[in-house]
């Protein structure tokens, strides 16, 4: 049976076939991978663990492992410098963004989920709805009146202004 | 596969809703779209963007600025979000609010009292009282929903209090029905544990009414207490603390202004705060130097404790305060005409700390404090 503590390495495959070998130790920063690794009982004695994402493309899962890394590399993982590493790490377009997201959630990378959540309420805060649809190419769905009614519904939240403009 | 925002599962969207900076962006992400609309149902306001705001109300002559006559400000964001009255509603003025988001208006001329959700725009009608303008403070017990919900509202001149519960059609005299004649001037008053405490300061007493079963209890505050309590010009408030009844003196001090350099103002504004705490029996009563994490927010609302723990960009062990003084305590003579003037009030606002007694402004300029001088501490409900 593998279980995390003594499995070396851990292949991820991509839905594209694209494959990736990661140290047992950073797998553990995927709560899916140690929760599949704990259940496992039928990979190969060798210390090998294989787990295909089958949702997840070569060019994200790229991008996740390269977090990982990072992050599980504890003489880096320290301080300011991982601060700034993150901040140069999650400056991409919003489509590699979602599919980030959806990334971490299916492998529950705690920490990848919070950079990305973070990322998106950075972009969202002091924005209008029609603002937020514009950004991320969202639909609006509902009819004019519906639309009026919950601007009615909670007016105080959509005319905000700085002390200066009364003044 | 291109990206679709709308369709983001359901948990990520609550945790990125969680890491706004305030209320407002909060509330308009439910208005994005209808999958992120119905994703907020039934999801109570996370705790840490509910810190209180102030209900602004403009003064009753013509608003000449243009602005709202009513509106929340949020110290945070420091940021004036206008709010709009009901339909049919005249600007008004607030007489009271409660820790869970209503607020009590009156319209002075047509007599009209309602309570008010200014996050929500829900009204709750309450009857109505003729015959007398000088309401000037209401509390009640509960949500306007719930069954026990009990509103009492307080008159000066002469001084008197009304109640009416859940589905009361008029309101009830206190005196009347509770032989309360002697009690002369509260004030202050809270809900506290399912009794009424009506604070008489000039006696020294704290008289608890059950409401509901009609009993009456008195307490004397005891004599060293009272003599620390009623120093000089004060006002004094009821809060419920963490561990028991909270009293608070509001301790005021003359203060002289001038103004434009030819009008001189007089006021009275806040010194310092004394509080004491007595425990569950009303015996023991001790005075409390600091309220650790927690924070106070005092005027005309029911007063309210907060722990500063849930909100980052707070002081804690600080009393945040409003001028609830209608009756002037601010006098203005004007030099160069030689006259006194019309006098001011709502400028008696801000933060002490009492680590340092020292003040600090609530980042709401003398300008803004003149076009709104009646002020609310109001929480956004959950």
């Amino acid at each position: 049976m593998a279980s995390p503590s003594h499995t070396r390495t851990v292949t991820l495959k991509s839905c594209d076939d694209v494959e990736f070998v990661l140290d047992g130790s950073v797998a553990t920063l995927s709560q899916t991978l140690v929760s599949a690794m704990a259940e496992d009982s039928s990979s190969s004695d060798d210390g090998t663990f294989t787990w295909c994402v089958s949702n997840i493309t070569g060019e994200v899962l790229a991008k996740v492992v390269e977090f990982c890394n990072k992050h599980a590399d504890i003489s880096s993982s320290r301080g300011e410098d991982l601060k700034e590493w993150d901040k140069a790490f999650i400056s991409v377009e919003l489509d590699l963004l979602y599919d980030l997201i959806l990334a971490a959630d299916n492998l529950n990378i705690e920490s990848l989920l919070d950079l990305t959540a973070q990322r998106v309420a950075d972009e969202i805060k002091g924005k209008m709805p029609h603002e937020i649809r514009m950004l991320f190419n969202i639909e609006k769905d509902f009819t004019d009146e519906e639309e009026r009614e919950i601007r009615r519904e909670h007016a105080w939240a959509y005319g905000g202004e700085s002390l200066k403009s009364f003044l | 596969m291109e990206a679709d925002w709308s369709d983001l599962p359901r948990d990520i969207l609550l945790s990125i809703a969680e890491r706004m900076a305030n209320l407002s962006d909060y509330t308009r992400l439910g208005a994005v779209c209808k999958p992120w609309r119905t994703a907020f149902v039934g999801i109570p306001r996370p705790l840490h963007l509910r810190f209180p705001l102030l209900f602004l109300s403009s003064r009753n002559t013509a608003n000449s600025n243009n602005g709202p006559d009513h509106a929340l400000y949020s110290p945070l964001e420091r940021k004036v979000h206008p709010v709009k009255l009901p339909e049919r509603r005249r600007p008004g003025r607030c007489i009271g609010s409660s820790s869970d988001g209503w607020v009590c208006m009156v319209d002075d001329d047509s007599l009209d009292i309602y309570l008010f959700d200014p996050f929500s725009g829900v009204v709750v009608h309450l009857p109505c009282l003729f015959g007398d303008e000088n309401l000037f403070k209401a509390v009640w017990s509960a949500k306007p929903t719930d069954p026990n919900f009990i509103i009492v509202l307080f008159k000066l001149d002469p001084h008197s209090m009304v109640y009416c519960r859940t589905g009361d059609a008029q309101w009830t005299f206190m005196h009347n029905s509770l032989r309360l004649a002697d009690l002369k001037c509260v004030s202050d008053a809270i809900f506290y544990k399912e009794k009424l405490y009506l604070l008489e300061d000039e006696e020294g007493r704290i008289v608890a009414v059950d409401l509901l079963h009609q009993e009456v209890e008195e307490i004397w505050i005891p004599k060293l207490v009272y003599s620390v309590l009623s120093i000089g010009f004060k006002r004094m408030y009821l809060a419920a603390g963490p561990s028991g009844l909270l009293f608070i003196a509001r301790q005021m001090k003359v203060s002289t202004n001038w103004w434009q350099e030819r009008d001189v103002q007089v006021q009275l504004e806040t010194g310092r705060f004394r509080i004491f705490e007595v425990d569950e029996t009303m015996t023991k009563w001790k005075e409390r130097e600091s309220l650790g994490d927690g924070m106070l927010f005092l005027g005309l609302n029911a007063s309210m404790w907060l722990s500063s723990s849930n909100f980052q960009q707070c002081k804690r062990n600080s009393i945040y305060f409003t001028d609830d003084s209608s009756y002037n305590n601010t006098f203005c003579f004007s030099v160069t005409e030689n006259r006194a003037c019309l006098p001011t009030f709502g400028l008696d606002s801000g933060v002490f700390h009492l680590e340092d007694r020292s003040f600090d402004s609530i980042i709401y300029g003398h300008d803004m404090k003149l076009l709104y001088p009646n002020t609310v501490w109001v929480v956004p409900n959950p």
